[in-house]
């Protein structure tokens, strides 16, 4: 508890900086906007042309796309510490050495440290994707619709998280960045950003049972769109976002102790 | 102008490029993922359809992997090498060299494209020609057209990225700059969607910009639509984009020589 209090006075100050640099934040959150709002266009215009995709029309698919922003902003806000090649520099240049004699736990030091607050460009991005595609896809705006909206991006956001927090474990153990982790996470938030119905068996169990981003996108997605899922993917599967992402959250914080631990013993 | 030091900095380019094979392998493992994403994403909108804005599904699949080839040619470069120099004041030590600054450059960048596009671009889209139905070139002088089209986009891509880096002359937030042209840039090529879906007028935007030689040219080249017109753009933009780069570079030199820096 200390702990994650101390994080956040850490965040605080980390965010503080960029009072100092307003264009720089300016500009950071339009370019974060931009990266979003990319995609959201693209798909408009490419179901403009070609009708349907999967048999979900261009409102249901912005939506996937939408709470799939909503997730991956604060995942990228929070962890961009943790991006791959940045963090194999930390690791290999002996800097994750000084990190170890805070009196925190390191993780919370190393997030702490690099606080992206242009994602809330992002993310804004993502919740006017969502309220757009949603009105036009007639979601009825009820609390539980809320709720699940809500719901769906912190379950992506703890999933991407998770998926940044693994790869940096590898990276204690590799000492060097694996452009496999950014795969995963923007990869996967591409596919998520689909209806699920369009990709084969390997790839439904990869991305809703193993690296469940599309567990907590699209299963979501269905119950604010009223739709039934493909085999393998079924609505009932909804509790079973938060707890994939808490479960999955788990195991890479495992793997960052058993990193961090293997840095120690090999003398850092 | 003696070639001897811009082929000697081709070669330590390509050289840099290719050491860096672990990282290489992962970019192209996301390459190939992305690809295959897309693959799919489009097979399931053509269901319905055969043909879109005049292209097919096979038209649809090789634009997919082109754009795999040549992302990292366009984007991955973006690394402001330039414009920190220019920052530092390192940029002195490079005027005093005989070499042209703009050129010398040049080349190295054009050394690391070269390494990507051998060992990164090229393969997975070799790969996606044998397991796929792609529109590739099936000859000679049509191979070659596409090897052009890629080289040229990789100087579009350089020229682009330096024009970009040069504002650092002129500011410390060159970074925040570059991010807010990534995007529109990203967009106008094609790389979200095809030109070729764009709504009319956007179409006619693009294929005005200097973007439409970065990847929208050289998808047509392989797509085998408009190839000449496609590579003529891409030699006049190439040309263009360069004669601006050395003007704005001999401005700002002398305006930082002037002000003493």
């Amino acid at each position: 508890m200390d702990d994650l209090l101390l994080y956040l006075r850490l965040a605080r100050a980390t965010l503080s900086g960029y009072a100092a640099r307003p264009v720089l934040l300016i500009t950071g959150m339009l370019g974060a906007a931009m990266a979003a709002g990319v995609e959201v266009v693209a798909i408009v215009l490419l179901l403009g042309r070609f009708g349907r995709l999967g048999g979900w029309d261009a409102h249901e698919v912005a939506l996937l796309l939408g709470l799939a922003e909503c997730g991956l902003a604060p995942a990228l806000a929070l962890a961009w510490r943790l991006e791959t090649s940045t963090f194999a520099a930390l690791v290999t240049s002996g800097e994750f050495d000084a990190v170890l004699t805070r009196p925190i736990s390191p993780l919370l030091w190393v997030l702490a440290s690099d606080v992206q607050a242009r994602e809330i460009g992002r993310f804004t991005v993502g919740v006017g994707t969502v309220v757009w595609a949603g009105g036009a896809g007639r979601v009825h705006w009820s609390p539980a619709a809320v709720g699940i909206v809500l719901l769906s991006a912190a379950s992506c956001a703890v999933v991407l998280m998770a998926v940044h927090i693994l790869g940096a474990a590898v990276t204690f153990r590799t000492g060097q960045g694996t452009e496999f982790v950014n795969a995963l996470i923007f990869g996967g938030v591409t596919l998520a950003s689909n209806p699920m119905q369009i990709f084969d068996v390997g790839l439904r169990v990869l991305f809703v049972y193993v690296v469940p981003v599309a567990l907590t996108v699209y299963v979501p997605a269905l119950h604010l769109l009223g739709r039934t899922g493909p085999p393998l993917v079924p609505r009932a599967l909804l509790p079973a976002a938060p707890l994939a992402a808490a479960l999955l959250l788990g195991l890479s914080l495992l793997a960052w102790r058993g990193g961090v631990r293997h840095y120690q013993r090999t003398g850092g | 102008m003696p070639a001897g030091p811009y082929v000697a900095l081709l070669r330590a380019g390509f050289r840099q490029q290719s050491r860096s094979a672990y990282v290489n392998f992962g970019g192209l493992l996301t390459n190939v993922f992305f690809g295959v994403v897309r693959t799919i994403v489009f097979t399931a909108l053509y269901q319905q359809r055969g043909s879109v804005s005049g292209l097919d599904l096979a038209d649809t699949i090789t634009y997919v992997w082109v754009v795999q080839a040549l992302f990292a040619v366009i984007f991955t470069n973006w690394q402001w090498d330039f414009a920190r120099r220019v920052r530092s004041g390192d940029l002195a030590v490079d005027l005093v060299r005989p070499a042209d600054v703009f050129l010398a450059t040049g080349a190295f960048d054009l050394g690391r494209n070269l390494s990507q596009l051998v060992f990164r671009s090229s393969l997975p889209l070799l790969g996606a020609a044998l397991l796929l139905d792609l529109h590739l070139p099936t000859s000679v002088p049509g191979w070659t057209a596409l090897g052009v089209a890629f080289v040229l986009a990789a100087l579009l891509s350089f020229e682009f990225r330096f024009l970009q880096e040069c504002t650092a002359f002129v500011t410390q937030d060159y970074r925040g700059i570059g991010r807010l042209i990534i995007f529109p840039a990203y967009f106008l090529a094609g790389f979200a969607i095809p030109v070729d879906f764009f709504p009319r007028w956007l179409q006619t935007v693009a294929t005005a910009t200097p973007m439409y030689g970065m990847l929208a040219g050289p998808v047509h080249v392989a797509q085998g639509l408009h190839v000449l017109s496609a590579l003529a753009l891409q030699v006049a933009w190439v040309l263009a984009l360069g004669l601006l780069c050395r003007a704005v570079l001999t401005r700002s030199i002398r305006r930082v020589v002037y002000a003493g820096g």
